[in-house]
């Protein structure tokens, strides 16, 4: 049997909460199974997949997977030699890790983090998000899920900042409110390999649609996997700091040419 | 603590949560109707919380348009009558869907309303092992013609297994019968009523 273990962080915004202890313990057939019911892509035995993947690594002789039919350096030579081979490739070496199948990790593996925290080990409600009929081109979060599993680590977090702490990195006062907001019952979820930006510009979508009169606006949480070992998920969560700045912001239109940085001041942990 | 809205909103979710799982084991029927609770229990919040409706808003328009079945697909055995239609046993339906000539995927939803699922007893068989909120079990079935690598989660309730069967199978009475004998394998392994 498989078993993987991910290191879990959960994050306000960009800023660490917390490191989870126990780490996270699931294996192939979890995933497996999680993928039949929860991937967004029609993979079989996404578990295998994984337990193959979190081993791969680009040019290492342990993980690569040949390619068959592989070309000597003799013959790569003389192919080079004859002008046969152009001179700026080479003989591809091995076999890559399919993204649309490494896609399917994120989300899987962040309902099983999500489903471990759920007390007396209740189902998760979860469910996925794609455009309605019309909208098809429009940029939509994976998930609406429940946002109890992160709630122990957000109050804690919040808390520790209400005292009129510093920031122990920058120095500056801590900007963690007396009051913090409370989470909403449920908000959007975009989860996503390493592209945190990408992940951030959908949920931005989403305010968009919304509103700010949504008891979501501004809320969310963004998953990033790192599957190869040693496997790692993050988890940031989303708050809103200001509300109306934030209106402002994402009335100006453009969200794909929002960054980082434009969120500062707006949004927690950034 | 939760308000009443908050309740009902959960119900609606709940309710989302289960059609999907009735849709997963091939339950077209429970999806509906579960759908359809959704939607009452929406049309509830939304009659209690004008203008501030919006998290359920989104999920009125997925659960309008998401599939009650799943999965319409795969080998040369007639596809609609045996992927689509889910069984039922005592307190347990499943499904059977063929991956090929020789390999499956069975699920299975269990609805004990009061009675706890069973856990294993210790034990030291690398090939039965509880953990994390989970009973996996490998079952090398002589008798049934199959061999599964079960996954049964106690969170909801569901059964998944990997089967590879132990002679290829390309007609619909051939996977009837193995479609029972798993089922009835796993409800001895769960120690569930067959009625």
């Amino acid at each position: 049997m498989a078993k993987h273990q991910f290191a879990v962080t959960t994050l306000m915004g960009k800023r660490v909460m917390q490191r989870w202890s126990p780490d996270l313990f699931i294996d192939d057939i979890q995933v497996d199974k999680a993928g039949s019911l929860w991937g967004e892509r029609q993979i079989l035995q996404l578990g295998a997949h994984l337990d193959i993947y979190t081993h791969y690594r680009r040019g290492s002789p342990r993980g690569i997977w040949r390619l068959g039919n592989g070309l000597t350096s003799t013959s790569t030579n003389t192919l080079r030699v004859t002008s046969m081979l152009a001179p700026t490739m080479q003989a591809a070496r091995g076999k890559l890790p399919g993204s649309s199948v490494s896609g399917n990790f994120g989300e899987v593996v962040t309902i099983l983090a999500l489903e471990s925290r759920k007390k007396q080990r209740r189902a998760l409600q979860i469910c996925h998000l794609c455009p309605s009929p019309g909208n098809t081109t429009m940029k939509c979060p994976d998930l609406l899920l429940e946002s109890d599993p992160l709630n122990g680590d957000y109050a804690i977090y919040m808390q520790s900042g209400s005292q009129g702490g510093m920031c122990i990195k920058c120095g500056r006062a801590s900007r963690r409110p007396v009051t913090a907001p409370t989470l909403p019952l449920f908000m959007p979820g975009e989860c996503k390999n390493t592209n945190f930006i990408g992940a951030l510009r959908q949920l931005a979508t989403y305010w968009q649609q919304v509103k700010s009169g949504s008891p979501v606006f501004g809320f969310g949480l963004i998953s990033t996997i790192q599957y190869q070992a040693p496997p790692e998920l993050k988890l940031h969560l989303i708050v809103p700091e200001n509300v109306a700045r934030l209106n402002t912001l994402l009335a100006g239109g453009a969200v794909n040419n929002l960054i980082q940085t434009s969120f500062r001041g707006i949004l927690y942990g950034f | 603590m939760a308000s009443k809205s908050e309740h009902i909103a959960l119900e609606a979710v709940r309710y989302f949560k289960s059609a999907q799982l009735s849709a997963w084991v091939g339950d077209e029927q429970a999806a509906a109707d579960e759908y359809e609770k959704c939607g009452i229990a929406i049309a509830h919040f939304r009659e209690n919380n004008a203008g501030n409706d919006s998290e359920l808003k989104a999920l009125d328009e997925i659960r309008k348009v998401a599939p009650r079945k799943f999965d319409e697909r795969i080998t040369q055995v007639e596809k609609e009558e045996v992927v689509t239609r889910a069984n039922q046993m005592g307190s347990m339906t499943y499904t059977l869907i063929p991956l090929g000539s020789s390999r499956a995927e069975f699920r299975a939803r269990i609805s004990l309303r009061r009675e706890p699922l069973p856990k294993p007893a210790h034990t030291k068989d690398e090939g039965n092992v509880f953990d994390y909120g989970a009973w996996r079990w490998i079952d090398v079935n002589i008798e049934g013609r199959f061999t599964g690598s079960f996954l049964l989660t106690y969170a909801d309730k569901t059964v998944y297994a990997q089967i590879t069967m132990h002679d290829f199978i390309n007609d619909g009475d051939a996977l009837d019968k193995l479609r029972n004998s798993i089922a009835r394998a796993v409800a001895k392994k769960l120690q569930l009523s067959l009625r």
